[in-house]
């Protein structure tokens, strides 16, 4: 990784995007003290980051960090005591978590019975049962179907309005366009973008302009002058405009030919789109 | 420390409440037991139970079979006043419930010849020599006799001698071969503690690595308190197998004799009456195995025991957890552990050098060297080694133990967070290195 310089804001959700093999799980491994950059430096609240740190980040990790054998609370005790929590605080907590997700049954199953999406509860549960400040999940999706991806996200959100500050790496860009405010771009070792996913949008955003209309056989016969008309149906039409044009401008004409207009949007580009163009930009 | 102390006890509690290691701390003893029960019923039991006609032509055994039975695995029956010569009667012996008819005819006491033995079955080995024994030690009374030599006399000449060993100014009372028992004994426990629990220290390392446990316990704990956490727990479930071992062999074999007692006794003798009747030696061994004992300075070996058992496994684990780390899959595994594994060996084998030379140079050096200290010198111990030879020793072992955690937690700090790359030892060099 090379010049990455981060600014993360105390209560937000960061996403933190990248193709395979761009640096991601490599920058997250240095801010969990996995690994230590060669250069340069982490600071934590304005401190250089340090063991004594270690208790206010939760970080779960893409592939399983289980022990398989360990049975599921015996295992969470085990991480909770290693926290710093005391016998009787680690199994309250344990026993509200598994609660919350409701799978207090499977406490004495262990981890190698359950399937992935389960494991990956219980993982979310050790990395969230000392309230850490700055949470790090690493694709916390991954496994997990759509009803338990919910309940995570739920969690998620959560945590959020308590205060913690969220990192989540992932490549799946629905879940960036759901969950995170921010996001950062890693290409190659290096951020290739950052900022606001709405204001990004806004750069990115190609003017495109969508009119759903009633079906209307006049359509067709009609001229819009230097209106650029990039899709035509007999529902919808879309409009790329030119940097004098307004969306006003189109519904002039559709008015004047009396076009029944359903509704108008702007299109901007999903992250999907702009994840595509930025790292297609660099590569 | 208490992150440390909770490793320990994670370490430590997984595995002693496995089935496996319940399974095997139990049933070894119980094997044991088992085994020793069937040898004492083998030997009891599948002695052939032979009765044995005697046909005595010379006279000169007459009432010398009578005492030889042993118990009933072997009889004796006189065919007394029976004048028929031995060709009509030699295959009657069936008809007087006999197995055999041992004739001995009119003899020449210088030249023995023509005793015979008439059966449908061989006769086994030990029953063979014994009755061989007993005629020609009869025999010889005889020729003695004959000649005029005081039998008794020269029987109280037949001595057997044992010298009497004065080990700096203090008498010994047992034997090397007792010392060397025990030295083997030690060496060998130690040995097998080295390389299984060892073993187990490695592979879960690697497990931890390779199931990306460590991402998750680096973040709360460091990597010297995660791998010295594990060499103990790992080395206290060993400490624990081997105590329990030792309790429950010891129990079994004082249940054995309550259950079985009379059957051992029949066993002994039978034993004893194998070796040709040499009661002498087998009380002599036992005199002298008690005399050892009190002579081993059994405090000594304990505490050395204890001291190699714990430093020579800090020494090698430390060893193991570090290649354990480095490994990326068990295929690694034969490669990186040959340069830990090839000292154990080598150390075996000089264990056998030095139980017959227990004060030669190699002996010496080999219970110097850290790699083989731990075998080699308990080996000695028994021997009695001079202290200032054991202090070095120890004192070797120790500072060389902690350098090797040292230099182990160097590798492990680095490697087990590498993944998905094959690692040479010139790059587990260069991370020794690493700040």
């Amino acid at each position: 990784m090379q010049d990455v310089s981060l600014n993360i804001q105390p209560n937000k959700i960061y996403g933190l995007l990248g193709p395979n093999g761009a640096g991601k799980t490599t920058l997250i491994r240095n801010i969990t003290r996995i690994f230590f950059p060669d250069q340069g430096q982490i600071l934590y609240k304005g401190l250089p980051l340090s063991e004594q740190h270690q208790n206010c980040i939760g970080y779960m990790p893409e592939e399983r960090g289980l022990y398989k054998k360990m049975k599921v609370r015996e295992q969470l005790v085990y991480f909770a005591r290693l926290r710093g929590f005391s016998k009787q605080d680690a199994e309250a907590k344990i026993s509200f978590w598994l609660k919350k997700l409701a799978i207090e049954s499977w406490s004495n199953k262990t981890i190698e019975e359950l399937s992935k999406g389960m494991q990956q509860k219980i993982q979310f549960i050790a990395t969230v049962l000392h309230e850490p400040e700055l949470l790090i999940l690493d694709e916390p999706f991954s496994g997990l179907d759509p009803v338990n991806a919910e309940i995570i996200k739920q969690e998620i959100f959560e945590l959020h309005q308590k205060g913690a500050t969220i990192i989540f790496s992932t490549h799946r860009m629905e879940n960036v366009e759901e969950i995170c405010e921010d996001i950062f771009l890693i290409n190659k070792g290096k951020i290739i973008l950052e900022g606001n996913v709405q204001t990004i949008k806004q750069q990115y955003k190609k003017h495109l302009i969508r009119v759903d209309i009633l079906e209307n056989a006049s359509v067709n016969h009609t001229t819009f002058g230097n209106l650029n008309i990039v899709e035509q149906t007999p529902t919808y039409l879309i409009f790329k405009l030119s940097e004098q044009q307004k969306p006003n401008d189109i519904l002039k004409i559709l008015i004047q030919n009396n076009i029944e207009i359903v509704g108008m949007t702007e299109i901007l580009p999903s992250v999907n789109e702009i994840f595509i163009q930025a790292v297609n930009a660099t590569s | 420390m208490t992150k440390i102390w909770y490793i320990i006890q994670r370490e430590y509690s997984t595995r002693v409440r496995k089935k496996s290691f319940i399974l095997l701390t139990l049933l070894l003893p119980v094997m044991m037991g088992v085994l020793s029960v069937a040898l004492i019923a083998i030997a009891t039991n599948a002695q052939e139970k032979l009765t044995i006609a005697v046909k005595d032509d010379s006279g000169i055994f007459e009432d010398k079979f009578r005492g030889m039975d042993i118990g009933e695995s072997l009889r004796f029956k006189y065919l007394t006043n029976n004048p028929q010569p031995i060709d009509s009667i030699k295959d009657k012996y069936k008809n007087i419930d006999c197995d055999g008819i041992l004739y001995i005819p009119k003899i020449d006491i210088n030249r023995p010849l023509g005793i015979a033995y008439y059966s449908d079955n061989e006769l086994g080995i030990t029953t063979e020599d014994y009755i061989q024994k007993k005629i020609s030690e009869e025999i010889r009374k005889r020729a003695l006799a004959e000649r005029n030599y005081n039998v008794d006399t020269i029987e109280t000449l037949n001595k057997q001698i044992s010298i009497e060993k004065i080990i700096n100014n203090q008498q010994k009372k047992g034997g090397s071969e007792v010392a060397g028992m025990f030295g083997y004994v030690c060496g060998f426990l130690i040995y097998i503690f080295l390389i299984v629990y060892g073993a187990m220290v490695m592979r879960s390392v690697t497990e931890e690595k390779t199931n990306r446990i460590v991402e998750v316990l680096v973040t709360t704990v460091r990597p010297f308190q995660l791998m010295i956490g594990k060499i103990i727990g790992i080395g206290a479930v060993g400490l624990t197998q081997f105590v329990l071992w030792g309790i429950l062999i010891a129990g079994i074999n004082m249940l054995l004799p309550i259950f079985m007692g009379d059957k051992i006794m029949e066993m002994q003798a039978l034993q004893q009456s194998a070796q040709f009747a040499s009661t002498p030696d087998t009380t002599k061994l036992l005199i002298e195995i008690s005399n050892a004992f009190h002579d081993l300075a059994i405090g000594r070996i304990v505490f050395s025991f204890i001291f190699y058992f714990i430093f020579g496994y800090l020494f090698y684990a430390s060893q193991f957890a570090a290649v354990g780390a480095a490994m990326t899959d068990d295929s690694d595994a034969q490669s990186f552990t040959y340069p830990i594994t090839i000292p154990i060996i080598i150390s075996m084998v000089l264990m056998s050098v030095t139980l017959s030379q227990p004060f030669s140079s190699a002996a010496f050096w080999g219970s110097m060297l850290p790699f083989s200290s731990p075998i080699i010198m308990i080996t000695r111990i028994p021997f009695h080694v001079p202290w200032w030879e054991q202090i070095l020793s120890m004192f070797i072992l120790l500072a060389s133990a902690l350098a090797m955690v040292y230099v182990a937690a160097k590798i492990y700090r680095v490697g087990i967070l590498i993944q998905g790359k094959k690692i040479t030892f010139k790059e587990i060099g260069k991370w020794i290195f690493v700040k």
